[in-house]
């Protein structure tokens, strides 16, 4: 029952952008303090597993991700609604979350131990690696020009910077003001980005003599079982990345979700497809940031490492209930995290029941005609912004944030870059610089670890082959 | 406008952008305390300096671009309506979180609704703008202040008065 | 417009009406109080203030509404109820820290002793001091002779520049004249993988984060750095007792309102904390995090800010860190 109740909390703030579910779960956390010990921890998982299923609805729906993890999606799950494939984007998206969600579950349960240990042994320079791969995918969603892509990512980086510098204690580029030294929020950046130019095309199309296109066909039409048995494979590599991106603390959805989006382009056959509704491009990452879920709770219940906000605030809501994770819990309470189990698996089969359900509303939304849609997503952006960190300041942010991407959008740089170097930026930076102090200034630390030096060649290989395939295009072009 | 004649201006533009960049960051952040760490500038000086490679980048490009391959990509062109839409939106973006702070969620939500409807979407009838204002900040409301329970900003009159 | 105008006009009378009437102390609270906590959900910070929150409410007969803005390290949450209305509908909640900011800082929006007027502390607990396993000291004599044979290849860890840790870890460095290199890290989630990967070596954290792994052997308890033992880890010693002399640090929390708050509406919530901080199922939720509930005046308070401060400029000072 706790379960039921705190996954559907979950759904619907994950679906909402601007309520992310680290805000959900400390909002449910009081209520917890009356409960048992199992409904309550019960309950929290409920929300953080809907939420990360539930921001897949905006980013299909109305191209705005729900949660930051669902960025990804927005990229195929978008042009999906746009086509009128909506209900097929959707059903696949919450079947691929549930895939990855229990496929997590599977491995934390089997390999818990050893998961955790080779997670921990990724210090400050492995994941500095890591991350810099996955900025590399930076050359896959820049889609016309790598030069443009790049400089996208380098002004996604940029913004990161702004705001207080957490390792030094030192603000930078804040000009003095109190409301800057915040920084820019990731959530309110990409509101900003990907609303607020789709509000305004509505705007102008609307003026248009054309009727503003409507998507013709918006039955609920799910994904055939055929669609999912051919992404089986891919799904369960996914899920894959997402476990394994999930255990190692200090990365998280967002990260996972594009590394994932990345891989099933590079190894689909139909690679230019990717961006313009590809189901496998919802797929992938919705799989991956649901695996996400599984894969966090490892350092979790392991080590008592919360590895992201959402399960710093679980992480609280065990310690509230006496139950101290680390090595002692599975020999004090192993009852209790058998029930835990078993409270995902039933989350996830709420999440199944209601969004299976759902869809057929949901698709509703996509009748509506774009400009009047687009008055209601700006009163609710405007709210998202507003209560992530209840600061008018992150309003003015998402509308200048909104302004650039518009901008950006005109003069063809693409968006998603941008909100790779939000995403990845501030891990970059500070787990680069973190390794320099560790090392005393010496860089000889990222070439001293097999880890680092195997995530460094796949940068490499990734970039190479990219500038590869471009020049020759470019020679085809020519020819 | 044709694409590399956008990239001419994009180009330096870029440049200019990474060279303010740059000054803003040697001005206003402090380098690193010691010789063995990285500090807090090296990190936007790094950005700065590969920014300002790759407006170098599309300005040359620009201009040794192929002639042939100039005409195929073109822009569609800015028109005076969408200057104006662009900078309605982004202006009552604004002015709402302005008003967000002072008069409160329930009255600048409709305010809002109706401003966009009659100015920014000329022609709505009156009727559907009314429900629509009405209605949206209903179910926000009912989605934010009831079922959350997030604060929804009252707003505060006091500047009215101080 | 014209009827703009007059809602607007309408709307702004019944508001004056309502602020007026809060004006009156007699009936405070007259609509939900403001708790406002200045860090993003999920810290201790943050839990202590749910705690007071819906115990509170429970004694005020109004709604206690957690309403957390983080950021800055406590200063944007500050300067939201600096400029609040003193009528004792919003409050904050600090941790130690709140005496560290006017040496980290040479511009606070706000004076850290006259814009506020305590209420009360409402909990404190000690830091702990952790080494990783490998490291051959049990005891904080070992700890610092191992140092000494060592100097400047020991690092240890803390959640940032200027945060509790960083300056418990400091002071130690200037009690027993060591030479240690600070790793910041951002919040203590960061920390952990690094101290149980054994790629930092010391670091002072809060018993909460730092009991599990200590009972299962991951980590080495040395000593908490309070006066007396934690009765959540009665096993460890104090530095004092360890004969490091003088060495004490203590993490606190407590309730600050505006500084013109009323002096009736001060004592009204002082009095209902302390109601508050002796309630059983209250002080059992806070021993769970490894703190105890701190009843006192708000003078008490008042007091331990004002030590503080100058303690911190002055381990800040030794430390080599400037304020921005």
């Amino acid at each position: 029952m706790a379960t039921t109740l705190g996954t559907v909390v979950g759904l619907v703030i994950g679906s909402i952008p601007g309520l992310t579910f680290s805000m959900a779960l400390a909002l449910m956390l009081p209520f917890t303090f009356g409960m048992q010990p199992v409904p309550a921890i019960a309950m929290l998982l409920g929300v953080f597993v809907g939420g990360m299923t539930g921001g897949s609805v905006s980013a299909i729906l109305l191209g705005i991700p729900g949660t930051p993890s669902a960025a990804a999606t927005v990229f195929d799950g978008y042009p999906m609604a746009l086509q009128g494939k909506a209900g097929q984007a959707l059903g696949a998206a919450v079947m691929a979350s549930a895939f990855g969600g229990l496929f997590s579950l599977l491995v934390m349960i089997l390999l818990l131990e050893h998961v955790a240990a080779v997670a921990i042994k990724f210090g400050p320079a492995e994941i500095f690696a890591l991350v810099l791969f996955g900025l590399s995918t930076i050359c896959g969603l820049a889609q016309e020009s790598m030069v443009r892509g790049l400089v996208a990512g380098v002004i996604g980086l940029m913004l990161m910077i702004v705001g207080l510098d957490e390792l030094d204690g030192v603000a930078r580029l804040t000009f003095g003001t109190v409301q800057l030294q915040q920084g820019v929020n990731l959530l309110v950046a990409m509101i900003g980005l990907f609303a607020v130019p789709q509000v305004i095309s509505a705007f102008i199309d609307h003026g248009r003599a054309a009727p503003a296109k409507m998507p013709e066909n918006v039955r609920a039409q799910f994904p055939s079982m055929k669609d999912l048995r051919d992404r089986l494979w891919l799904m369960v590599r996914c899920a894959g990345i997402g476990t394994g991106i999930g255990a190692i603390p200090g990365t998280g959805g967002p990260i996972a979700a594009f590394l994932a989006y990345d891989h099933a382009r590079r190894f689909s056959g139909s690679p230019q497809n990717f961006g313009k509704g590809e189901l496998s491009g919802v797929v992938a990452p919705e799989t991956a940031n649901n695996a996400v879920t599984g894969g966090t709770m490892i350092p979790l219940l392991s080590l008592g490492i919360p590895g992201d906000p959402a399960t710093a605030v679980i992480l609280g809501g065990l310690l509230i209930h006496g139950l101290h994770p680390g090595p002692m819990l599975f020999r004090t309470h192993l009852g209790t995290i058998y029930a835990l189990y078993i409270a995902i698996v039933l989350a996830y089969v709420v999440i199944l029941i209601v969004q299976l359900w759902g869809i057929r509303l949901f698709v509703r939304v996509l009748q509506v005609p774009p400009h009047l849609l687009a008055v209601c997503i700006i009163v609710l952006c405007v709210l998202g912004s507003y209560a992530i960190r209840n600061s008018v300041f992150d309003v003015y942010l998402m509308g200048i944030m909104g302004l650039i991407g518009y901008l950006f959008q005109r003069i063809r740089i693409p968006i998603a870059p941008v909100v790779l170097g939000l995403v990845l930026g501030e891990t970059l930076e500070q787990q680069y610089r973190t390794a320099l102090i560790l090392s005393e200034g010496s860089h000889s630390i990222f070439f001293e670890s097999g880890v680092a030096l195997v995530f460094f060649a796949l940068t490499a290989l990734t970039v190479g082959l990219q500038v590869w395939s471009a020049s020759r295009r470019r020679a085809a072009v020519q020819a | 406008m044709q694409f590399d004649r956008l990239d001419r201006w994009l180009g330096p533009c870029l440049m200019l952008l990474a060279v303010t960049w740059l000054w803003l960051a040697y001005t206003y952040i402090p380098g690193a305390r010691s010789e063995t760490e990285a500090g807090p500038r090296a990190f936007p000086v790094l950005l700065g300096f590969v920014l300002l490679g790759l407006g170098a980048i599309v300005t040359v490009s620009a201009f040794l671009a192929p002639r042939e391959a100039r005409a195929e990509k073109k822009l569609p062109a800015v028109m005076r309506r969408e200057v104006f839409i662009v900078a309605g939106t982004f202006g009552l973006l604004m002015l709402y979180g302005f008003l967000l702070e002072r008069a409160g969620f329930v009255i600048s939500t409709p305010l809002m609704i109706v401003l966009t409807m009659r100015v920014l979407l000329r022609g709505m009838s009156w009727i559907l703008t009314a429900a629509l204002a009405a209605g949206t900040t209903l179910c926000c409301w009912l989605l934010f202040a009831v079922l959350l329970e997030a604060p929804l900003p009252r707003g505060s009159w006091r500047w009215l008065f101080f | 417009m014209n009827f703009l105008v007059r809602i607007a006009v309408v709307a702004a009378a019944l508001l004056a009406a309502g602020t007026s009437v809060a004006q009156s102390t007699a009936s405070y609270p007259t609509r939900p109080v403001r708790l406002v906590v200045p860090f993003a959900p999920g810290g201790t910070n943050d839990a202590i203030a749910r705690i007071i929150a819906e115990k509170l409410a429970l004694r005020l007969g109004q709604p206690v509404v957690v309403d957390n803005r983080g950021g800055a390290n406590m200063v944007v949450g500050s300067e939201i109820v600096v400029r609040a209305n003193p009528d004792g509908h919003t409050i904050l909640i600090v941790g130690a820290g709140y005496a560290v900011n006017p040496s980290l800082r040479r511009k606070l929006p706000y004076d850290s002793l006259r814009d506020f007027a305590p209420i009360g502390l409402v909990a404190s607990g000690p830091y702990v001091m952790v080494v990783h396993p490998s490291v051959p000291a049990k005891t904080v004599g070992e700890f610092i002779a191992w140092v000494r044979s060592r100097p400047g290849q020991v690092n240890y860890a803390s959640t940032g520049t200027g945060s509790p840790p960083h300056l418990a870890a400091e002071l130690f460095k200037v009690a027993a004249a060591l030479d240690m290199q600070h790793i910041p890290y951002k919040g203590g989630g960061a920390v952990l993988p690094d101290l149980l990967g054994g790629r930092v070596s010391l670091f002072f954290g809060s018993v909460s984060t730092l009991k599990p792994q200590v009972q299962a052997g991951k980590l080495r308890g040395i000593a908490v750095t309070t006066k007396k033992r934690s009765p959540a880890m009665p096993e460890l010693p104090t530095f004092i007792e360890s004969g490091v002399k003088g060495y004490e640090v203590t993490g606190w929390y407590g309730l600050l309102a505006p500084g013109k708050t009323p002096p009736a509406i001060l004592d009204r919530l002082n009095r209902e904390l302390q109601q508050v901080l002796n309630d059983a199922d209250a002080r059992k939720r806070l021993a769970r995090r490894g703190l105890e509930a701190a009843p006192g005046t708000a003078a008490d308070f008042s007091a331990l800010i004002r030590s503080e401060i100058p303690k911190w400029a002055k381990v800040m000072q030794a430390a080599g860190v400037k304020p921005e």
